[in-house]
Order: C-alpha cells, then sequence, then structure tokens
C-alpha cells in the first residue's frame, strides 16, 4: 500500500504489538523500520508513519533516520549511527510500553535515563577531588563537569545497552546455525 | 506565514504537529511535545537541504526558522506549554539524501570562538537564534560527544529554557 496525501495512516495496534516483540527478541532499530516497510509498504509517508510507530510502541519521541537508509549497501551499516541513542531511549521508556509483560528478555536489568534528567541529578561536587573546589568553580567550569559525568552515565548504560543487545544476537546466531546444522547429522539409528 | 508551508491540520494535534513544503515535500518540520523529568519537552526536526543528482545542493523554498515560527504558532494556538526547547544534532545520516549536520556544524564552528560550548550553541546555531526569539535564552549542554578525541563533536544534545 502506498501512503497518500494528506497523511491519515495511524499505527496499526497489531503492528506494534508486533514491533515490541520483534525488540524483545533481540531486533535492532533498522529491522523493526523493516517490519513497518513490509506491513505498509515504502511511499511518501513512510518516514513519517515509522517517527509514529517509534513514538507509540517505544515511547521514542523523533526517530532521526529515514527508510531510505534501507537501500543503502548493507556494508554501510547505514542505521548504526542512531541505534545506541534509540535503543538506549526504548529502553528508558520500558516501563511504559512494557509493563504487563512479565516475560523474561535480554532487557531485563537494564536501565536507561534522559540525558537531561541524567544531567539534573548528577552531583560532581559529591567527589572527593572536586568537593573541595567546587564552590571556586564557575558556572561555566560546573556545567562542563556536570556534563561530563551525565555523559559517562549516559555512555555507559548505552555501552550496557548495546553489549546484551549483541549478546542476544549473538544467540540467535548460534540457535540459527544449529537448526541450519541439523539435517546434515547423521541419525542415530543411520549410524547404528 | 510563508505560502510554501502546507499543514497537515486533519492530524496536527496540541502535542504533535506536521508541516511540508508544498513545492517539495521531501522537505519538511515535525514536532512532538512529550513529558520528561517534569517538563514540557518541545523535540523536532525540520530538514531543508538535501543532496540532488551529481551532489548537488537542492533547498526548500521555505527556510527552517519559517518552519520553527509556524510550528511555534500551532501549538501557541493550540494552548501548548513548552518548558524545553531540545535540540538533537548529530553526525549519523537521516536519509540516503539527506543529514542533519546544519546546526552541528554550526555548532562545532562556534565552539572554536566561543567561550563555553552554551554559547557556542545559542550564538552560533541556526536553532540557538530560534530558542533564543522565542525567549528561551536559558542554555544546557547536557551532552557533547566526540567519537574521536581531537575531532569536533559528533552528538549534541542541548535544552533552551525561559529564564
Amino acid at each position: 500500500m502506498i501512503l497518500g496525501y494528506p497523511f491519515t495512516m495511524s499505527p496499526d495496534p497489531r503492528v506494534i504489538a508486533e514491533l515490541r516483540a520483534l525488540f524483545k527478541a533481540g531486533a535492532t532499530p533498522s529491522r523493526l523500520v523493516r517490519h513497518v516497510v513490509a506491513e505498509h509498504g515504502n511511499g511518501p509517508d513512510t518516514d513519517r508513519l515509522v517517527r509514529a510507530y517509534f513514538r507509540e510502541a517505544f515511547g521514542v519521541p523523533m526517530f532521526r533516520a529515514s527508510a531510505s537508509l534501507l537501500t543503502l549497501p548493507p556494508e554501510q551499516l547505514a542505521f548504526s549511527g542512531v541505534t545506541a541513542r534509540c535503543v538506549h531511549e526504548m529502553v528508558e521508556h520500558r516501563a511504559e510500553w512494557d509493563a504487563d509483560d512479565t516475560t523474561s528478555s535480554w532487557l531485563d536489568a537494564l536501565t536507561a535515563t534522559d540525558a537531561g534528567v541524567s544531567f539534573d541529578r548528577v552531583s560532581p561536587e559529591r567527589t572527593p577531588e572536586l568537593a573541595g573546589v567546587w564552590d571556586q568553580l564557575d558556572e561555566s567550569t560546573r556545567n562542563l563537569l556536570r556534563r561530563l559525568f551525565s555523559s559517562n552515565q549516559n555512555l555507559g548504560e548505552q555501552v550496557a545497552i548495546l553489549a546484551r543487545l549483541a549478546e542476544q544476537l549473538q544467540q540467535q546466531v548460534i540457535a540459527l546455525k544449529q537448526v541450519r546444522d541439523e539435517p546434515a547429522r547423521p541419525v542415530e539409528s543411520d549410524a547404528a | 506565514m510563508h505560502p510554501d508551508i502546507r499543514e497537515q491540520a486533519a492530524t496536527n494535534t496540541a502535542t504533535g504537529y506536521y508541516a511540508d513544503d508544498r513545492t517539495d515535500p521531501d522537505f519538511f518540520i515535525e514536532g512532538t511535545v512529550q513529558p520528561r523529568g517534569g517538563e514540557a519537552v518541545l523535540t523536532f526536526i525540520v530538514l531543508t537541504v538535501k543532496r540532488g543528482p551529481g551532489g548537488t545542493t537542492i533547498r526548500s523554498a521555505v527556510r527552517g526558522r519559517e518552519f520553527f515560527d509556524a510550528m511555534w504558532a500551532h501549538f501557541a494556538t493550540a494552548g501548548t506549554s513548552i518548558d524545553v526547547i531540545q535540540a538533537e544534532w548529530t553526525t549519523a545520516p537521516l536519509s540516503a539524501t539527506a543529514s542533519f549536520t546544519t546546526n552541528l556544524d554550526a555548532f562545532n564552528t562556534a565552539a572554536l570562538v566561543h567561550p563555553s560550548l552554551e554559547a557556542a550553541a545559542f550564538h552560533g546555531t541556526p536553532t540557538g537564534s530560534y530558542a533564543g526569539g522565542k525567549g528561551y535564552t536559558v542554555v544546557t549542554v547536557v551532552q557533547a560527544v566526540r567519537h574521536q578525541p581531537t575531532g569536533p563533536f559528533d552528538d549534541v544534545i542541548v535544552q533552551f529554557r525561559r529564564p
């Protein structure tokens, strides 16, 4: 289906549920975009629809990549630039979109904090090395230290999230290889 | 409002806005106001430049500020309160033909001459100018990340608030 102007397509609850399930199984944002395109086709309003899906399904305010990136050669890994921040936001809002599902997933035990909230919460002045000099610093320097502390926390969260996502994907590769290799194995009764 | 701005009145809401350039719908603005950390945060993307055939640059007839002003007027009419204008700039490509580096490039250039990143974001970027024009003059650069130790910034998040 090609979405025409004006934009009237709302995210489909069934597709939203599928996107959430895919993500919980380890799908990356590019895979989710591919799913939206498979469901709705590729037209002039596709990118807007993709953004609406990420907003509705995962609480991501503004998904910043176009489905047209899917047309680039796979080796360019074109979506990788938005993956870390996007997945971080999806984890950050998980309580809003995944509150009712109690099944375990790679997302369990992960935390993610909004960059602005993190900036407001960090307390560099409590660090022993800074406690004695904090009052002597101007506001610009204090902001620099807050930014460094909150960025450190934010990037640490992103690393933890991407590490678990990578391991989840590795486990899927192993499982798929086992399925692929199974028919080639000799069956016990044949070997006997 | 610029005559080429085509607002989508049927789907625009008190917390969501979309408009495009009627002469080329590839150019657009989309904004959403969401609660975050106890504040109403406006996040938006505006695209007014893209790559054409042969690497040429194609610009919208509508300027970024004109798109922003139209969005701002919409939220004002809808009675939507906005505590924070949040800008997010990245080197990651938006699409096969466009990226969002106009602000980031300006920010990196301004960071070389301004005494702080806040001053660079406010005085040196288009979004800083839009926000300042609406009275959002308190600037906080909450994140500024480089992918290379001595390179320019690759991912920046800036918040603009009223005094």
